[in-house]
């Protein structure tokens, strides 16, 4: 069974995606979004495996959401668009899947079909690597870890105190403290610090050298996190735990990195 | 043949100067040996000399043509050069003439009385090659002028056309959309409506002349299908006000002028809330204005992200389209609207159908 979840500003935009996902048994739609901030809500609340993402939206657009959404918790997307030649250059560039309106019905079945490959770890795992990958393009210039790095560097500390994160023609300087925790899949990585979300490309090793043990933990494959953070910690099955970062974020910590438990414990 | 005419073509116009111009000079020649009480023998010398001038004028001519587009240094020295070497044999076969006839056969000792007052002629011929240049030179100006100003008209054209038929492909799909799942629902009532709404709006914005202009009235009838579609896919978030005084619905207005300002508040005022936001259409007449005027509650210029930049590309072809239809007879403003929003005034001269032409 398939959680799916429908976000797009227009009624009957999200209607016709329910009639016509009527006729497949093994999708559930757990809930339909207006808009972005509402997907966000909805994704945290109903953990969909596969989301039906407009990109024309009131507020939040839908690469707005891409951008906020983490690593444990996105869906398989599929975009939803009536026309926009750039995404869709886009789109076909990263193999990212998509919709056009008015919604074709065999298009429909390929992707979906698509959807429920991707419910394979692996298959998720090179699923989110592009739709970061194609996150990191639409704000115009890739940047690297290593050159946010170089470009606020500051000699005198032995850790990196700041990164200077580029988007479009701003470059927003990042205070290394206020970053929550980092997800990444494959070579590219979402930083969250202080409500905003930034995108680059580089490795987990690479940046697990960089950051101060100190203070950034790993507890995932993907993720590392601001012991600073966690608010709460609860054990799960298999020797797993549940992270919780102030008032919305859960991640999970893996068996393998059980042992890094007790460095957070020691805030708590 | 008309004057015009004669101008265009340049052969003739050749023909027609020359044979004149040496008649004319036949003319003055002749009435300064009357004034001088000249032998009457010596009005023969005058027409042949003006003869003599049409012809050797004539491969000059040709020579200035070739020589037409080196630099002016070249064409300069060309003309200086030519008209004293023409103006040599043509001097020489006027003064064999002037002695045979008028001095009765003498002949001069010397080889220079053949040539004399050959500065004269000099001078004639460089008049001659002065006014071919210049006129030459003026023919072309008037003909690139001309050639500018036809470009420049169906620049205009066809910026007008690309101004109006820009028909957002967005509002397309959303729309077929929106019909398609309306069938699929089995709304067929309702989907009808829509696709009859939807096609009578592309074919009054395909029908209609972008430089003819139609009342009021009936623009407001297609917007009228045009936000009918829109509720169709915005539901309750759009809300539409109309205030429009009996007299303006009778004035002339450019087709599709309202529309693209329309799409413009729908997509930043309408379409980025959440809860969507009031459109006001309201037009009035003052005096011999026509003031028409679109209030929304969006955020307004420069506020939000939106702004600025994308929205002004909407904005600013509706002001070059005013631009180039009236002139400066017309005024398009912006405006915060209270509390938040923006607010499109246009003012535009009041003309009814009646009124002579429909178009400018």
């Amino acid at each position: 069974m398939l959680k799916a979840l429908i976000v797009d500003d227009e009624q009957l935009a999200r209607r016709g995606l329910e009639l016509r996902l009527k006729k497949y048994a093994d999708i559930d739609i757990c809930a339909q979004s207006r808009n972005g901030r509402e997907a966000l809500v909805h994704v945290r609340d109903h953990a969909p495996d596969l989301m039906f993402l407009d990109v024309q939206m009131p507020g939040m657009n839908g690469f707005d959401v891409l951008r906020q959404l983490s690593g444990n918790d996105m869906p398989a997307i599929i975009f939803v668009t009536a026309y926009d030649e750039f995404a869709l250059k886009a789109f076909d560039a990263n193999a990212i899947d998509y919709l056009l309106k008015p919604i074709n019905d065999e298009r429909l079945d390929e992707a979906i079909q698509r959807a429920r490959r991707t419910a394979d770890a692996k298959q998720a795992h090179a699923h989110r690597s592009r739709l970061l990958k194609f996150v990191c393009e639409l704000t115009g210039r890739e940047m690297t870890l290593d050159g946010a790095l170089a470009e606020a560097s500051d000699p005198g500390h032995r850790y990196p105190q700041r990164l200077a994160i580029r988007d479009g023609s701003r470059t927003n300087c990042v205070d290394i403290g206020t970053i929550d925790w980092i997800d990444a899949a494959g070579d590219y990585m979402c930083v969250h610090a202080a409500g905003e979300t930034y995108v680059l490309r580089g490795t987990m090793k690479r940046l697990e050298e960089l950051l101060d043990p100190a203070v950034f933990v790993r507890v995932h494959r993907s993720a590392i996190v601001n012991r600073n953070r966690v608010t709460e910690m609860r054990p799960h099955r298999n020797g797993e735990y549940f992270l919780r970062l102030g008032d919305d974020t859960e991640l999970k910590l893996s068996r393998t990195y059980k042992a890094n438990l007790e460095r957070l414990a020691e805030r708590l | 043949m008309t004057l015009d005419e004669l101008v265009r073509d340049r052969n003739r116009l050749f023909w027609t100067l020359n044979v004149s111009g040496w008649l004319g000079y036949a003319l003055a020649a002749w009435l300064g040996a009357l004034a001088h009480e000249k032998p009457e023998s010596y009005s023969m010398v005058i027409l042949a000399t003006a003869m003599l001038g049409f012809i050797v004028t004539i491969p000059m001519r040709y020579l200035y043509h070739r020589l037409w587009t080196r630099p002016v240094v070249v064409l300069g020295a060309a003309m200086i050069a030519t008209s004293y070497a023409v103006a040599i044999p043509w001097r020489w076969v006027s003064n064999t003439l002037y002695y045979d006839w008028v001095k009765d056969s003498w002949q001069p000792e010397h080889l220079m009385d053949y040539i004399g007052g050959v500065l004269g002629s000099f001078y004639i011929l460089l008049c001659w090659s002065g006014l071919y240049v210049g006129i030459k030179y003026y023919q072309q100006l008037q003909e690139q002028t001309e050639a500018t100003l036809k470009a420049t008209a169906a620049a205009h054209q066809a910026q007008l056309k690309m101004l109006r038929y820009q028909l957002n492909p967005h509002f397309l799909f959303n729309t077929l959309n929106a019909i398609s799942t309306l069938i699929l629902d089995g709304a067929n009532a309702t989907a009808n409506q829509a696709v009859s709404r939807l096609s009578d709006f592309l074919r009054y914005t395909l029908d209609n002349d972008p430089m003819k202009r139609v009342s009021l009235g009936s623009e407001l009838d297609a917007l009228d299908l045009y936000l009918e579609i829109e509720k169709v896919r915005f539901g309750e978030r759009l809300i539409v006000e109309k205030d429009v005084d009996d007299a303006a619905m009778q004035a002339l207005v450019p087709s599709l002028i309202l529309q693209p300002l329309i799409e413009n508040a729908i997509k930043y005022a309408i379409s980025p809330s959440e809860d969507g936001g009031t459109l006001r259409i309201s037009a009035r007449v003052q005096r011999a204005t026509l003031v028409l005027q679109l209030s929304d509650t969006g955020p307004g210029l420069g506020n939000g992200k939106q702004g600025g930049k994308s929205s002004g590309v909407g904005l600013q072809n509706t002001r070059e389209r005013l631009q180039q239809l009236y002139g400066d007879d017309q005024a398009f403003t912006l405006a915060p609207n209270d509390p938040t929003g923006l607010v499109v005034t246009i003012n535009i001269p009041y003309e009814t159908d009646d009124a002579e032409s429909a178009d400018r």
